[in-house]
């Protein structure tokens, strides 16, 4: 019952701090650029995705449409959205520690792990406001703005088209696991809230972890061959695995499992961190 | 009955012994001043009480009860502010209030965390973000919070500082109902020994990590030996005059031509005759029995 | 009696080899002519390596001299050459000089071989060779080089509108010499496999199966403007 009490009073603290705002506000700039910059010059875009196949080959239809601007944007906000995930997440227990409100809050009746728990609980509700935030304005707002169709993709196994129709439970899917990669950086920005005594730490480290595992992802080096396959970042892509012909479904649940792997560890991290912490400030 | 029992605590961080072996009771009803220097343990001591840090070694209890164990159960009766209280900036005052009362352990209506806002004095100013309050009335909300929940034990540490004669006055007065009136059970640090003195009914001091002394107020008062504070116009003659006459005391020189001098009450009129024979211009004799005086004696030790 | 017979064998013999290349790609050619405008129905199945792409419904529209267009409500990739401007190119006898080839029999159909050389150096079309049926007077292959595309070869089948020379089978064979498979625009960091090589002579085929002609039937110059 205190838990979900707790839980309550952090979601009321996360809704009346201006950077919750901040990060929606940036989201929605970011994609309504990225709409306006598709309506001005969206087929130079594509012809640069099909150049290799127009000398032989003409795409007749509608290539620039919503399905496939949503694509664009999902693709594109892969590193944004996680840094505006932690700019909240990441002040969740380091934000109290530096405004001394952790004294107060660890006095109450409340367990530790009462009280990160329902912080995890909270910034799991703020991950999934965004990804649905995230999936509206790129889904229904360019859907409005561009139309329907099918959507072509370019992996690096080739060109798919998909029809239309086989789209929707596609896109369903896609935020799903999207959704799981980034509640994975708000858990490991929280984990690092619960070692910091300030809110930059943990926003730094968790864009600096994301950013170093990704460039170790692209390395082509046998030395980390072993280690890519268990890093999260690897496994952060993993939503473009649902718009392939056939989908990958083992390699999407191994993706799903690693994800959830890495939540539980860090979770646990933080709960043993945060009840063994000496608060003294 | 005792309400709080510390049994033989210890806290170190690493290497550092902040506290080394502190034991005293609260009994229920007690206002109970925790006294120590600086650097005593008494910031480790409090917090170890209120489960902010987790002791090395010992046992605390409140209501006869393992802290460790029933975290939870004693929380929900006991109240507190530690240093100054800190409220989240970017809320009102009545929502900050309606944040620590939900997790209190105890059903708290908004009709209650209005009464407790009036009661401190605060009305006309719920609604207003903390940021823009001042450091009496984050203390006087800070009272508010602690109280918001009705607990059986209230511990302050340091509930008066940085606030004005008249503020101190407030607090002061506010203990005594608590007391009086609400029978509450109140453990108290402070470095305004004046006030402890004046309110306080028990106490411990502790210095070093070490329990020094506890025990009634008043009692341990009593059995010190007495301060006089002699005021003279002729120094050199006094000097002189306790040098030959009265070997054994010490007199310690406070400003020009007031002395303390610690002695038994047997000695008192004896040496004040003395020093009017030898013609030491005694303009004034003052007996001290004060705290301060006991707290130096104790924590000099 | 048996000396008659041999010459006129002999003399129709020599005649039929005997037609030039000019007069059997007229008779193609006056079957293009007889149709001053078409749509029809085209079901898309394209197997392209590196390409995945579903089934896909189109319309097209074709009108004299070249407009052309193609209606699909999805995605539909078809090739770059050999829907209409070959059939345009052939019209206009001045731009080209054909040269008659070898015989050859082509999913059962005995064809002549036309090479046609385009006497315009600027023109898209370097070849194009054409295997025509002389007693059909239907196309049944066309192997198409051009400047940008490479060789496409066409191979046509055709049942209720031979008189109009429209194919209801138009099966294209692609060389994939001339893709290259692009880096990922976005980053795909999931996969650390290499880029997949490919032989050499790897071909990708679009098939188009036509129905519903509608033939001059008359068709607006509106359906052919750009969205």
């Amino acid at each position: 019952m205190m838990l979900w009490k707790n839980t309550i009073n952090e979601l009321l603290k996360i809704a009346t701090k201006i950077r919750s705002y901040i990060g929606i506000g940036a989201l929605t700039l970011l994609i309504l650029i990225v709409l306006f910059a598709m309506k001005a010059d969206g087929k130079s875009y594509i012809g640069f995705v099909t150049a290799s196949f127009e000398q032989t080959l003409s795409f007749n239809g509608k290539i620039l449409n919503g399905n496939l601007i949503a694509f664009i944007i999902m693709q594109m906000l892969i590193v944004h959205v996680p840094l505006l995930i932690s700019l909240v997440t990441g002040d969740l227990l380091s934000g109290e520690e530096a405004s001394g409100t952790i004294r107060m809050l660890a006095t109450k009746p409340i367990s530790r792990s009462g009280i990160v728990l329902s912080k995890w609980i909270a910034a799991t509700i703020y991950t999934l406001i965004m990804t649905v935030w995230l999936g509206f304005l790129s889904l229904f707002v360019a859907k409005w703005m561009f139309g329907s169709g099918d959507l072509i993709v370019l992996n690096s196994s080739g060109l798919l088209i998909i029809p239309e129709a086989d789209l929707a439970w596609r896109f369903g899917l896609a935020l799903i696991i999207a959704f799981l990669a980034l509640w994975t950086v708000a858990t490991l920005s929280l984990a690092f809230s619960a070692f910091a005594k300030n809110s930059v730490g943990p926003i730094v480290s968790t864009m600096s972890v994301i950013i170093l595992f990704t460039i170790i992802g692209t390395l082509d080096v046998s030395v980390f061959d072993a280690i890519k396959p268990y890093m999260f970042t690897t496994h952060m892509a993993a939503w473009r695995s649902v718009f392939e012909d056939p989908y990958p479904t083992s390699a999407i649940w191994e993706s799903v499992i690693i994800l959830v792997a890495h939540i539980a560890v860090l979770l646990g991290i933080t709960l043993i961190r945060f009840n063994k912490k000496d608060i003294t400030s | 009955m005792a309400l709080i029992e510390v049994s033989h605590l210890a806290k170190n961080f690493g290497s550092f012994h902040a506290v080394k072996d502190v034991s005293f009771h609260v009994n229920e009803g007690d206002v109970f001043g925790f006294l120590g220097p600086n650097g005593a343990g008494k910031s480790t001591t409090i917090r170890c009480l209120l489960s902010l840090i987790r002791p090395t070694d010992g046992e605390i209890k409140f209501f006869g009860k393992s802290l460790n164990q029933n975290r939870s159960e004693v929380l929900t009766r006991v109240g507190c502010i530690i240093e100054k209280p800190d409220f989240y900036k970017y809320l009102s005052a009545q929502r900050n209030l309606e944040i620590f009362a939900r997790i209190s352990g105890k059903d708290i209506t908004k009709r209650q965390i209005q009464e407790m806002i009036d009661f401190v004095g605060l009305n006309g100013r719920e609604g207003d973000k903390v940021s823009g309050f001042s450091h009496g009335m984050k203390q006087r909300l800070g009272i508010a919070q602690t109280l918001l929940h009705n607990p059986d034990v209230i511990i302050l540490d340091e509930p008066t500082t940085g606030l004005d004669p008249q503020g101190i006055i407030e607090v002061r007065n506010l203990i005594l109902r608590l007391r009086d009136e609400q029978k509450k059970t109140v453990l108290l640090s402070s470095h305004q020994l004046s006030e402890i003195e004046i309110i306080a009914n028990r106490m411990v001091i502790i210095n070093q990590g070490r329990t020094i002394v506890e025990g009634d107020v008043h009692e341990l008062l009593e059995k010190q030996s007495m301060n006089l504070e002699i005021s003279v116009a002729n120094p050199s003659v006094f000097e002189e005059t306790i040098q030959r006459d009265f070997p054994s005391l010490i007199a310690r020189l406070v400003y020009k031509g007031t002395y303390h001098i610690e002695m038994e009450e047997d000695i008192r009129q004896p040496l004040i005759q003395r020093l009017v024979e030898n013609g030491c211009g005694v303009k004034a004799v003052i007996p001290k029995r004060s705290l301060e005086d006991f707290f130096i004696k104790m924590t000099e030790k | 009696m048996k000396s008659v017979f041999l010459f006129v064998f002999i003399l129709t013999g020599v005649v039929g080899f005997g037609q030039t290349a000019e007069e059997i790609l007229k008779g193609v050619i006056d079957k293009i002519d007889l149709v001053e405008d078409y749509q029809a129905d085209v079901q898309i199945k394209a197997a392209i390596p590196f390409i995945k792409v579903p089934i896909a419904k189109a319309k097209i529209y074709f009108k004299q001299d070249d407009k052309f267009k193609v209606e699909s409500k999805g995605i539909a990739i078809l090739p770059k050459q050999g829907m209409s401007d070959l059939t345009g190119f052939l019209s206009n006898e001045k731009k080209y000089s054909a040269v008659l080839g070898e015989a050859k029999t082509i999913n059962e159909h005995k064809t002549r071989l036309i090479s046609i050389l385009p006497t315009d150096e600027n023109s898209e079309i370097i070849l194009a060779k054409v295997y025509i049926s002389t007693s059909e007077e239907l196309i049944y292959r066309t192997v198409l080089t051009t400047k940008s595309s490479g060789t496409v070869s066409i191979d046509y089948e055709y049942n209720l509108n031979k008189k109009f020379g429209l194919p209801n089978k138009m099966t294209f064979t692609v060389d994939i010499k001339k893709f290259k498979m692009p880096k990922s625009v976005a980053s795909d960091i999931r996969n650390n496999e290499k880029e997949k090589k490919y032989k050499d002579n790897e071909k990708g085929t679009i098939v188009l199966i036509f129905s519903n002609y509608l033939v001059n039937k008359g068709i607006s110059d509106d359906v052919f403007k750009k969205d």
